[in-house]
């Protein structure tokens, strides 16, 4: 039996959302197979790139062929990044071995460092006929960001990340770190909080690091999870509980409204989130907001209500960031939407 | 009349020079005059003690910056730590353009700096203390003689990481989570980073720090212990932050301070210079503060309603000012007593 004692104690390691600990490896063979392939057949010049959202895996992923001798980088090099390429472009030439690994090509850099470093990127390559592994978000598929990479593969099987792939994950790490043999997650975990935490309609844009750091915060949290040998179980309401406890939502009037408008909404047409598929558009929203009484132009309503909510994690952005060149704003959170875990947990 | 009877008041008690009943602004010096209630304080440490990341959100206008500066003295003053920190609202953190390799010397100079200052004034484990420091010791210099010029080095090489890292190769050569690893592995020194950030920040500026502090601390492996992050920031700024660079913080809903603590901070702030036994509660009373309260304003906004209500009872002779200001009208003529 798995005792709450147990699980505080190797809360971190278990939940570990970063490679601060060694966590065992599982599943992703046909993205390390593709990769691979990938990788030995790319030109001088050219970017294997990998363009997925926050948080699903990359980083880690590459991190664990490289440690495994599955990519021909030297291990121990840190990362550059597209940022650090336009402070220190130096640091290209510096960067042991035949191909570069380039991280954070995502939302959290402007978009004029995003497109700067890219350019200096593809120049560098051009000139020295080296070769990069592009890790980043969705920004790289958006042209007016990335355009001067053009000689570019990209990894098409990263694998979503769906309740088994999420199931087995748990379960090598439970059985790693808590040196069980036999070990089914439903002993300490409630079948309905893994429904909830990986969702179907989730599984391409879902985070593995904020589902982690979720886990590990609500199991750190004495009012869950008491230091005893009582047995371990999480559930949905643990997790409903801390969530719409964490935060005071900060909504003005009108984003109240539509929180309240949106709530009604999904609990009449899509409970639990069951029949999402690809997301909620900005007018489909809109929409729905006109017909509850706010007086907003579409505009108005992307930007006071909408994207507000995307910040606060009310709705997840499921699109590809949007940047028109040069003095055009970086819409870093663009429709479509789906609602968030927070969200869905606050309707039960 | 009410304005300049207001003005009298203050000379009668002792305040003239003051801009009561505004809250002083206290700085690093006299930061040890603020009142923030214990179980607040203890709430804050608690947090500290036991968690890696903390956020102390605190809604804009509401005393951020006062917090920051006492929790820095606190918790420089209790134990045995080595704090960093960063105070973006002074610092101007969206001018600035902050380069991960600028904040990265800044930090280890200001590991060099704090680590230094532990090593004048405790006795730690004395091979390692040298290896920081590259201390040879081959009898020409004491060892204390030695620091103290390595301290006026460091203050010459403030701005120039360049010198910073020939002058101190220990930081040349470590990464800041290798350095912090190392202060707890030999010294067992936790180093505690705490941020302050301002108001209104533009989102790229808090992004991008957000991918610096990434880049930085991100994967490393690291003891638990050797570090703790705190970050004090308003509950907008909090969401865009973790929206883009999720982990497990400790979150504290800093509420918002009720108005008898506001009249608590006034009166361990503000001396009446005639009187030195007499606190302002000898001279105001507290329903100045209680009938204005409103937690949709900022502290300021708050204060500058308590002087409209003092001015507003003060519309009366001058003959009629009292030595202690109520809610009670002073105007004998219109014969209104009541607040």
């Amino acid at each position: 039996m798995i005792t709450n004692k147990d699980l505080k104690m190797c809360n971190e390691q278990i939940f570990s959302y970063s490679a601060a600990y060694q966590v065992p490896f599982f599943g992703r063979e046909s993205a390390i197979e593709e990769m691979q392939e990938l990788n030995k057949n790319l030109n001088p010049a050219e970017t294997l790139v990998i363009s997925q959202p926050l948080g699903t895996g990359k980083t880690f992923l590459v991190n664990y062929m490289i440690s495994s001798g599955k990519l021909e980088v030297p291990t121990g090099a840190s990362f550059l990044t597209v940022r650090g390429i336009t402070e220190e472009p130096e640091s290209m030439e510096a960067f042991p071995g035949d191909t570069l690994v380039v991280d954070e090509a995502d939302i959290k850099t402007t978009a004029k460092k995003l497109v700067k470093g890219l350019g200096m990127l593809a120049e560098y390559l051009e000139k020295s006929g080296r070769k990069a592994i592009l890790l980043g978000d969705y920004s790289l598929k958006n042209p007016n960001i990335s355009g001067e990479l053009e000689k570019t593969v990209s990894l098409m099987k990263f694998g979503d990340m769906d309740k088994a792939f999420l199931k087995g994950v748990l379960v090598e790490r439970f059985q790693h770190f808590l040196e069980l043999e036999e070990f089914q997650i439903e002993e300490v975990m409630e079948e309905e909080l893994l429904d909830y935490l990986a969702p179907e309609w989730m599984k391409s844009v879902n985070s593995f690091r904020g589902m982690f750091s979720l886990l590990q915060q609500v199991v750190a949290n004495e009012k869950y999870v008491r230091h005893n040998s009582e047995k371990a179980y999480l559930t949905v309401e643990m997790v409903r509980d801390f969530l719409c406890n964490d935060d005071d939502m900060q909504l003005d009037i009108e984003q109240r409204k539509f929180f309240e408008l949106f709530c009604d909404y999904m609990k009449e047409m899509y409970p639990k989130g069951n029949g999402i598929t690809t997301g909620f558009k900005v007018e489909e929203l809109y929409g729905l907001a006109k017909n509850g009484g706010i007086d907003k132009s579409l505009q108005e309503f992307a930007e006071d209500i909408l994207y507000p909510f995307a910040t606060a994690d009310l709705l997840v952005s499921t699109g590809v960031p949007e940047y028109e060149g040069r003095g055009s704003s970086f819409v870093r959170r663009p429709a479509p939407y789906v609602p968030s875990l927070r969200l869905l947990l606050s309707l039960m | 009349m009410s304005k300049s009877n207001f003005g009298y008041w203050k000379e009668v008690v002792g305040l003239e020079e003051y801009d009561f009943p505004h809250l002083i602004k206290l700085d690093e010096a006299n930061i040890r005059l603020a009142r923030i209630a214990q179980s607040r304080v203890s709430e804050i440490r608690k947090a500290i003690a036991t968690n890696r990341l903390v956020d102390i959100q605190v809604q804009p206008g509401w005393g951020a910056t006062t917090l920051f500066r006492y929790m820095a003295d606190n918790v420089k003053n209790n134990k045995l730590n080595l704090s960093v920190l960063f105070d973006f609202e002074k610092d101007n953190f969206q001018d600035s353009d902050l380069s991960e390799k600028d904040f990265i010397f800044q930090v280890k100079w200001k590991l060099a700096n704090g680590i230094l200052d532990i090593m004048l004034t405790h006795a730690l484990q004395e091979c390692y203390m040298f290896e920081v420091f590259k201390f040879e010791d081959t009898g020409e210099k004491p060892w204390r003689a030695y620091m103290r010029e390595k301290r006026r080095e460091l203050n010459e090489c403030m701005g120039n990481s360049k010198r910073f890292y020939e002058s101190f190769p220990f930081f040349a050569d470590m990464e800041i989570t290798e350095c912090v690893d190392y202060f707890l592995k030999n010294f067992q020194i936790q180093t505690i980073f705490m941020y302050l950030f301002p108001r209104e920040a533009d989102e790229d500026d808090v992004l991008d720090f957000t991918g610096i502090i990434k880049n930085i601390f991100d994967g490393k492996q690291v003891a638990p212990a050797a570090i703790r992050e705190v970050f004090f920031l308003t509950p907008k700024m909090f969401q865009m932050m973790r929206q883009c660079y999720e982990r497990p913080y400790m979150h504290i809903q800093y509420q918002q301070y009720s108005a008898a603590e506001i009249y608590g901070m006034l009166v361990n702030t503000y001396k009446l210079s005639d009187n030195t036994s007499a606190t302002i509660s000898d001279v105001f009373e507290q329903d100045f503060i209680s009938c204005v309260y409103d937690k949709t304003m900022t502290l300021d906004e708050i204060m500058k309603q308590v002087e409209t209500k003092i001015i507003s009872v003060l519309e009366c002779e001058k003959y009629e000012v009292p030595y202690k200001l109520t809610m009670k009208k002073y105007n004998k003529k219109t014969e209104v007593e009541n607040e």
